[in-house]
């Protein structure tokens, strides 16, 4: 009567499978086991072969006097386990290898002289070997053929593992991480990059290309570093001695999406994004996707290749249209050309290749080879106010990725695994040199607006580019059986270089002249007013295009210790060595931290069945993106200004642009401005996490486990960026000797007072209901605590695109003010109290060789939360009244205290609504001929429809706090909360996607995904 | 096991002591999650949210067959949902000198203990259970908003600007019944589904009740 006893459990491959911490290689897996004959006597110098797919050629290894065997650094994949032994018949046996896993075969073999020799694989409690030290998350290909996702990229992936949700800018978080402190790994090394705002190195791989992902939280070993969230490791395919592939459509049309419900208020004003088909024109979004691998030399050389194509866009574009009214500044009739209002078509195209050559020196020693390129267009790109076609410019960004890879097996305890990569990101946009009127002019009319003629804004001369390169190897050791047990030794080091070099002039010639008008015949009326806002000037931007670096060096030391088949003692060390230079050669900062990994795991029937770990480790992030733009002229170059010579109320443009048109002397100079925005002090250190853990896990034979785990966070070592009084520094200018200019940088510095703190208790588990059918996912509770969140909206303290720094001004600290008070301790944005994930797949494979699967994922999004604490910060303001004060700086920071707005009261108090959806997919997969099969794949996300108010507006309005006088809190100002609307209307609750104050999510939407896979 | 050292011998015979009486099936022992939606005026304390999710770990002692007592300990969110309880209007109007805009977040969190005696109804795969269950529950009010001081003329001007910022909780305890029906679809797994009255206050209100009913999902250890 029992629907679900008595089946079959194969779902293995398919699962999402919690790594039980244990020992990895970043791009492989190993098998170990033993065997023994049936009396359990170990089987010394029995041959286990390994076949696989995934395995050029055929690894073969050999037990020792244990009977034990190992065979590290296998790809991923499905293996065929054979031993052979003279006189003993041996069974052959399957396992499937994850990324980073260790698998454990213990096989038995019977003596082949026996009346009834039968044999068999011993049932090991758990796939995964307890020697695997990690807390993590394998996420394979097929699993997410599967399960209901937006994508199958990284983050999509990596937020179905515990302990992960969306962070500030909707990158992904990892135990209460900052966003920026995660790792994502392609085949071994970094391709994300904050500032370029591609946190999760979206831009490197097809998603059709993705083998698997490995999700880690704690990763512990020794090996990994440079982070201080997680790590999201990433692997492409790699081809085989078949040809397969993929070819898939993706399509989606806002039509199919629900429509928000509508708000109750009377006053209900513009269309919410999320209205139905008003969001935007009901288009069909399409993507294609290939991917093909396969054999260009049997067992010797594999190839992988991948392509997406999206439809090329396009858009309008309207030029500017003052109106004839609008004259010159002076009053005098402007010039009026026939493209005022003109539109014109924007058109943009992504050309995206990815590959992956895999050659087998012999089946112990391969290379690896990778390479991606991905050239994105954008004709007619207009930056500013312009009537002037002359002024469009085209942009063209290239992301590359290189790689290569060694692994080897030396005999049978030694492999060494060494990698190189090295990723550019290419900005090219902005004018050109080799215009006819290629000196960029800037006319003011009387409108108070300026607009920009004969040239485009910014230069293509000198492309942005941002740069990463790794190398690091790593050689493991396995030892053999003494009198303490058997280690695995680990040591290596990673090298991690990254720049970047621009100029980012703000013309293609670095010259840029401001005007008073462009009369009628096209010529320019300059005019010496002497006033450095609005005055008349040529500008020169004197710094040229270098390259500024950061480096990271690191060096570590491993070893995983089994005492006995009970005890096991991991213990590591890492040293972490952080530099960078500014764009002329200055050394910025130096830091070097050391990071200890120590964990027991304890196995109390030495079977895996149970196991207890308990670990310590310090987590060294790597240095902020930021280092390479914020201290250096990449990005900041330094720009003078000076008056012209004499009024001219009919320049021509060659007499315009002619030098001597201008005074650049010291009569003449009117302004200097750019150069780097931001002081580091030179003892900065890397910020790092502090980790205890402990947890308990149950293994069951068939693959399902349950797993319960708490850990514990603290942070130290951030860097607050506000300014210290004195922090200015002076200009020296690159033209005229004897001239000075103050320029004011806030500092980054670490900051001991800046604290961030998490705790959680996480479950996880995975349920083999029955051949079909399985019922995994995981549960988080964590909370999220500090007091150097920033993030105010001034973006003052916000490092560009990074995580908000630390948000405390020295100017209360100088004035006495309790800490407590100006940044008090509590629930941080991202604080996430409960979050889940929880999916039902069902697989049926038909006699006929069709496959359906369907998966339901269950999504509990705890709400985060939000602050009435926080600092705005009104930088532009103290500017200001610096300039206006000379050399009285100090005095005016101290001063200007006062016009700093300040929510008081406990930090993250606010919390929005919880929310949790169901998502749905069905699958198909159906044979045509031969290997040819159709697949298709529907995916609706919320298929309940379920409607739920998730979050409201909050407003504030900064400019009608009044200042408090009650102590501590004296000098602060406060401002009015709204919960919706603008800031100059207090409770506008208006809006539609509303009901009362708050917004919705929870609309149904579908998703069409089907193709051929061969 | 091969090498057993004596630490390793006394931990295991403590982690031994309730699997070898599992063993014997003197005892059983399942981690237990679930959640449903909650009903009746404890609803509205929570702001109409109207759910409850949470976890137990469950000991089964077997009295003769097909009965069983069986004992559980667990926690329980009670999420709550955001209420605006006032807000400032877009034009002040002339007469009042306070205008507030307050939003009040009310949301609980739960421990409880239960016994309940459980009985096989069906070929061994379905059963019925009854008992009591106490939870002491802990429930969160957070008021968040800003209170405007004006001068009450026409047109109005703002003399103060205040945050509300405040978190009050109070601690409850209640016991009800709790009644419901399982399948075990493998010796491993079951699905349950419980029906349990509970109750709490809150620092605004006096003791609300109401009923929740939770579908659960049962991995014996």
């Amino acid at each position: 009567m029992n629907l679900f006893r008595n089946r079959n459990l194969t779902l293995l491959a398919l699962t999402m499978v919690v790594g039980a911490p244990l020992m990895a290689q970043d791009s492989t897996g190993q098998i170990v086991g033993t065997v023994k004959t049936k009396d359990g006597k170990p089987l010394a110098g029995a041959i286990v072969r390994l076949a696989s797919p995934a395995l050029q050629g055929i690894r073969t290894v050999a037990t020792d006097a244990n009977g034990g065997f190992r065979a590290p650094l296998l790809p991923p994949g499905s293996y065929t386990v054979i031993v052979t032994k003279e006189g003993f018949l041996v069974p052959r046996s399957e396992a499937e290898v994850g990324l980073g896993q260790i698998v454990r075969r213990d096989i038995l073999a019977a003596d082949a002289s026996a009346t009834s020799a039968t044999v068999e694989v011993i049932a090991s409690a758990s796939t995964v070997d307890k020697s695997d030290v990690k807390a993590s998350t394998l996420i394979t290909s097929e699993f997410m053929d599967v399960i209901p996702r937006t994508t199958r990229g990284l983050s999509d992936a990596a937020l179905l593992a515990p302990g992960v949700t969306t962070g500030i800018a909707g990158r992904t978080t990892i135990r209460g991480g900052q966003t920026t402190g995660n790792r994502f790994l392609l085949n071994g090394t970094d391709v994300a990059d904050n500032i370029f705002n591609v946190s999760t190195g979206r831009a490197y791989y097809v998603d059709d290309s993705i083998a698997e992902i490995q999700v880690m939280q704690s990763p512990v070993h020794a090996r990994y570093g440079n982070f201080s969230g997680g790590i999201v490791n990433a692997i492409t395919k790699s081809g085989g001695n078949q040809i397969t592939g993929v070819l898939r459509a993706n399509f989606s049309r806002v039509d199919w999406s629900a429509k928000a419900p509508q708000g109750t208020r009377p006053s209900q004003g513009s269309t919410p994004g999320n209205y139905g088909k008003t969001q935007g024109e009901d288009l069909l979004n399409r993507t294609y996707t290939l991917q093909v691998g396969g054999p260009i030399w049997k067992d010797k050389i594999w190839f992988n290749v991948s392509t997406i194509k999206n439809p090329g866009s396009t858009a309008q574009i309207t030029l500017s249209n003052p109106g004839a009214t609008v004259t010159n500044s002076d009053g005098s009739p402007r010039l009026i050309l026939p493209t005022e209002g003109q539109s014109f078509t924007q058109v943009g195209d992504t050309s995206f290749y990815e590959g992956k050559f895999t050659f087998a020196l012999t089946p112990d020693h391969s290379i690896e080879f990778g390479r991606t390129f991905r050239k994105s267009t954008n004709s007619n790109q207009l930056t500013g106010n312009s009537f002037d076609p002359d002024t469009f410019y085209n942009r063209q960004d290239k992301n590359e990725y290189n790689s290569l890879g060694y692994r080897g097996v030396f005999g049978s305890n030694l492999t060494l695994e060494a990698r190189w990569a090295h990723k550019k990101d290419t900005i090219q946009s902005g004018g050109l040199l080799n215009r006819t009127r290629n000196q960029r002019i800037d006319v003011y009319l009387s409108n108070s607006a300026y607009y920009r003629f004969n040239n485009a804004t910014f230069s293509a001369v000198n492309p942005l580019e941002r740069a990463a390169a790794t190398w690091t190897a790593n050689l493991t050791w396995y030892s053999p059986q003494t009198a303490l047990g058997t280690h695995t030794l680990d040591v290596g080091f990673e090298r991690v270089k990254t720049g970047q070099k621009s100029d980012n002039a703000q013309t293609p010639t670095g010259i840029r002249m401001f005007v008073s008008g462009i009369n009628p015949d096209g010529t320019y009326r300059i005019l010496r007013t002497g006033t450095p806002t609005g005055g008349d000037s040529i500008e020169l931007s004197l710094t040229s295009a270098a390259e500024a670096t950061s480096l990271a060096d690191s060096f570590w030391f491993n070893d995983t210790l089994a005492l006995n088949s009970n005890w096991q003692v991991m213990f590591g060390l890492r040293y972490d060595k952080a530099s960078a230079e500014d764009t002329v050669g200055t050394k910025t900062i130096g830091s070097s931290k050391y990071s200890p990994r120590v964990q027991v795991t304890f196995d109390p029937w030495g079977d895996q069945s149970w196991l207890f770990r308990s670990h310590f480790a310090v987590y060294v992030g790597r240095m902020h993106d930021g280092f390479t733009t914020r201290f250096t002229y990449s990005g900041n170059p330094v720009r003078e200004g000076y008056l012209p010579r004499v009024n001219g109320l009919a320049y021509t443009y060659a007499q315009a642009v002619d030098l001597n048109t201008w005074d650049i002397s010291p009569a003449g100079f009117l302004y200097a401005a750019g150069g780097p925005t931001a002081i580091v002090d030179p003892a900065v250190k890397a910020p790092s996490a502090t980790e205890y853990s402990a947890s308990a896990r149950r293994n069951w034979t068939d693959g399902s486990f349950l797993e319960f785990r708490m850990s514990r966070r603290v942070w130290k070592d951030f860097y607050n960026d506000f300014f210290v009084a004195g922090d200015e520094y002076n200009y020296n200018s690159l033209i005229v000797p004897g001239i000075s200019v103050r320029n004011i940088a806030a500092r980054w510095r670490t900051d001991g007072r800046v604290k961030r703190d998490y705790n959680n208790a996480e479950v996880e588990f995975l349920n083999i209901l029955s051949s079909r059918w399985q019922f995994g996912g995981n549960y988080t509770y964590a909370t999220l605590k500090g007091n150097g969140e920033g993030g105010d909206s001034s973006g003052a303290n916000v490092s560009v695109t990074g995580d908000a720094l630390g948000d405390f001004d020295a100017v209360h600290q100088a004035n006495g003010r309790d800490v407590n008070a100006y940044a008090p301790y509590g629930n941080l944005i991202g604080d996430q109290r409960h979050k889940a994930s929880l999916y039902w797949n069902y697989i049926n494979k038909t006699s006929q060789g069709g496959i359906f699967t369907s998966s339901l994922l269950f999504n509990y999004v705890g709400a985060t939360t939000y602050s009435l604490t926080r600092s705005q910060y009104y930088g532009s303001e103290v500017a200001a009244a610096a300039t206006a004060a000379g050399s009285a700086i100090a005095a005016q920071y101290n001063a200007a205290y006062a016009n700093y707005t300040r929510y008081y009261g406990p930090r993250g108090i606010g919390r929005f609504n919880d929310t949790f959806n169901f998502d749905l997919k069905l699958g198909l997969d159906l044979p045509l001929a031969g290997k040819l099969r159709f697949f298709s794949e529907l995916t609706v996300f919320n298929v309940f429809n379920h409607w739920q108010k998730s979050t409201f507006a909050l407003t504030t309005t900064a400019t009608v706090g009044s200042p408090l006088s009650n102590s501590p809190l004296s000098g602060y100002r406060t401002a009015p909360w709204v919960t919706s609307g603008s800031a100059s209307t207090f409770g506008d609750t208006s809006g539609w996607g509303t009901s009362g104050f708050a917004d919705y999510v929870g609309g149904r939407s579908v998703r069409l995904s089907t193709g051929f896979k061969w | 096991m091969a090498r057993r050292t004596r630490l390793t011998t006394i931990l295991s015979l403590l982690l031994a002591a309730g699997s070898a009486l599992s063993a014997q099936e003197a005892l059983a022992y399942a981690f237990k999650m679930g959640g449903g939606p909650v009903d009746g005026s404890v609803r509205k304390l929570y702001g109409d949210a109207g759910f409850t999710f949470g976890a137990d770990f469950e000991i089964v002692q077997p009295l003769v067959k097909g009965r069983a007592v069986v004992y559980t300990i667990g926690y329980r969110a009670l999420p709550g949902d955001n209420k605006l309880l006032s807000f400032i209007p877009g034009t002040l109007p002339a007469g009042p000198t306070s205008f507030e805009t307050r939003n009040r977040l009310t949301e609980g969190e739960s421990w409880g203990v239960s016994a309940l005696y459980r009985m096989e109804v069906w070929m061994d795969d379905f059963y019925v259970q009854g008992g009591l269950k106490a939870a002491r529950t802990k429930v969160t009010e957070t008021d968040t908003g800003t209170t405007l001081g004006t001068t009450g003329a026409s047109p109005q001007v703002i003399t103060s600007i205040t945050a509300i910022a405040s978190k009050r909780d109070v601690n409850s305890t209640s016991i009800g019944l709790m009644v419901g029906a399982g399948y075990h679809f493998t010796e491993r797994y079951s699905l349950e589904l419980n029906l349990m009255q509970l109750s709490a206050e809150s620092p605004a209100t006096s003791s609300k009740s109401g009923l929740s009913a939770e579908l659960s999902f049962a991995i014996r250890f």
